[in-house]
């Protein structure tokens, strides 16, 4: 498996190497979105506007773009390689479609970082919010990845079975921010409870409590973020695999 | 391949092969119980028209289609390494890598080490007479030589079953050259290789066995020399003196035995319809009568034809 993490990284660089403006252009894109959000806002109403939410607001937006970025990118790579038409050269190798995903998937937290650090710049130095970055704060950063990574597989065995979901990545991107926003920790019960069933939920409060107010969350909610990602990667593994199977019965893989 | 020196198992085999896809409100039946055989030093050559099932056939042995019957059994080791393959209809390579690039890449992904990878590929690259290429991006090559290295991409991790599904489609007649000297090699090599082509003068060329598909079902299949030779229904090639005119009605006479005209040639399939058409033909002068070394492209239409007339006999 280290061979074929190396040979994707290998390709990810040369193809950096040769392409550099399209990284550079979608972290210059995100930059000024953000930057352009936030001084449009504070222009308009004022510096309370967030009030005692802004580094909870942050976060949120912070935690939606790396983890957004993280499962779009795995449903367009697979759109991409269905309109190459190299599925199926991918699918006859040895770790087979299933495994290449995964580890460009890996690999992409890599390409996401790159393009998250200088929106959270951005987004400090606009916003004026200031973050706490404690060493706790990895383990929801990897609950968030992983999470993540389960509803990418999803996205992409939608990818798979019909190959454009362009559409669906723009409408989901909207249904995240506001998943993402929404603060759970601060609910009654039982809604806390039940929101936290929602995919990355808790990784995303234990986020807003570490980052945002500097508190250290309980050690429940760290479990229950580490649950809820193994449950949807469980299931987007699951998801991925029927998709396989239904576009080698519908004959389907190699079209697009 | 000498008949003798076949081994007693296949290294590929498919029995029984069905599969329908949805069309419609009905179904589309692309394979209807194709079993095939495929052993090692042998091209064997899938013909067929287009929606015949090759590619279904191709596809299901790969393991990319799931068939809804039927099996295939596999003597190789290498989950995923054992076939090398050149799918129709697929670029098969990253365009925006180079010809090496590709090759190291999907090497590695096949098993080798990079190090071997890039050894291979670079050996592959001027086998095909691309190495002046190697470090060119895929897609600013002509598509000959895109073709020349999908192959040796398919190749990269020496697989002992190539499937090359209509390599030669849209190539130049030099890159079809070179990439029909190369299959002899492999096959001298004693690689296994299954190819389906619509260029008839290739798959006779390199093909030691073919199977003709129609309509999802094998048609016809053999070695291919014995096909050729051993078809019980000959064509013969009868030269007269003069040519017959048109309205002359010796001619309908000879179109209802289902005899091509054509000026002073007559062409007749089977002994006895040739007896037929020369009493017909009776007393005009004749020049020639012989028998037509037939071609792979003369049996496949004649196949065809045949396969074709029960069908529309009994549309009408």
């Amino acid at each position: 498996m280290l061979r074929v993490v190396h040979i994707e990284f290998w390709r990810f660089l040369r193809a950096l190497s040769r392409y550099p403006l399209e990284l550079l252009g979608s972290v210059l894109g995100a930059v000024v979105v953000f930057a352009l959000f936030f001084s449009g806002a504070r222009y308009l109403a004022g510096p309370a506007l967030f009030g005692e939410r802004l580094e909870a607001l942050v976060v949120s937006l912070i935690t939606w773009s790396l983890a957004f970025s993280l499962l779009s990118q795995i449903a367009s790579n697979i759109s991409e390689e269905a309109l190459a038409g190299l599925l199926e050269q991918l699918a006859l190798t040895r770790p087979g479609l299933l495994g290449v995903v995964l580890v460009r998937a890996l690999l992409s937290l890599l390409q996401i970082g790159l393009l998250v650090i200088p929106i959270v710049l951005a987004i400090l130095l606009t916003s004026g919010a200031r973050l706490d970055f404690p060493p706790l704060a990895l383990l929801p950063l990897g609950t968030l990845a992983l999470g993540s990574l389960g509803l990418g597989l999803m996205l992409g065995g939608l990818a798979l079975v019909y190959k454009r979901v362009g559409q669906l990545l723009g409408l989901l991107q909207f249904a995240f921010l506001g998943l993402f926003l929404v603060r759970f920790e601060a609910f009654a019960w039982p809604w806390s409870g039940l929101g936290y069933l929602l995919p990355l939920t808790p990784s995303v409060a234990a986020l807003r409590l570490l980052l945002g107010r500097g508190e250290t969350p309980g050690w429940d909610l760290l479990v229950l973020a580490g649950i809820n990602a193994l449950v949807y990667l469980a299931l987007g593994v699951g998801f991925f695999r029927r998709a396989l199977r239904r576009v080698r019965r519908q004959g389907t893989l190699g079209t697009y | 391949m000498n008949p003798s020196t076949q081994p007693p198992n296949p290294l590929l085999q498919a029995h029984r092969l069905r599969k329908r896809y949805p069309k419609g409100k009905g179904w589309l039946e692309a394979l209807k119980g194709v079993s095939l055989a495929l052993y090692p030093g042998e091209i064997l050559t899938l013909l067929g028209p287009n929606g015949a099932g090759k590619t279904t056939s191709v596809k299901i042995l790969a393991g990319l289609v799931e068939p809804d019957e039927g099996r295939v059994e596999v003597q190789v080791d290498g989950p995923g390494t054992w076939l090398g393959a050149v799918l129709e209809g697929s670029r098969n390579l990253y365009w925006r890598l180079s010809a090496l690039e590709n090759l190291i890449y999907f090497g590695t992904l096949r098993g080798l080490s990079p190090k071997e990878a890039r050894r291979r590929g670079s050996e592959l690259l001027q086998a095909v007479g691309l190495q002046d290429k190697a470090h060119q991006a895929v897609g600013s090559l002509s598509r000959g030589q895109q073709q020349r290295t999908a192959l040796a991409a398919a190749l990269v991790h020496d697989p002992p079953v190539l499937f090359l599904d209509e390599p030669t489609l849209g190539v130049d007649l030099e890159a079809q050259e070179a990439i029909r000297a190369w299959l002899l090699r492999l096959k001298e090599a004693g690689k296994a290789i299954l190819l389906t082509t619509h260029q008839l003068e290739l798959a006779e060329a390199l093909a030691d066995r073919v199977t003709i598909l129609l309509e999802g079902e094998v048609a016809l299949e053999g070695r291919t020399r014995e096909v050729l030779a051993g078809s019980p229904r000959a064509v013969y090639r009868v030269e007269l003196g003069l040519p017959l005119e048109e309205g002359d009605s010796r001619r309908t006479r000879l179109q209802a035995l289902e005899v091509e005209v054509e000026g002073k040639v007559v062409r007749v399939v089977g002994e006895e319809t040739l007896w037929e058409a020369l009493r017909i033909l009776d007393p005009l002068p004749l020049e020639r009568v012989e028998r037509e070394s037939l071609s792979l492209a003369g049996l496949f239409w004649r196949v065809l034809r045949e396969r074709r007339k029960p069908c529309s006999g009994s549309s009408t």
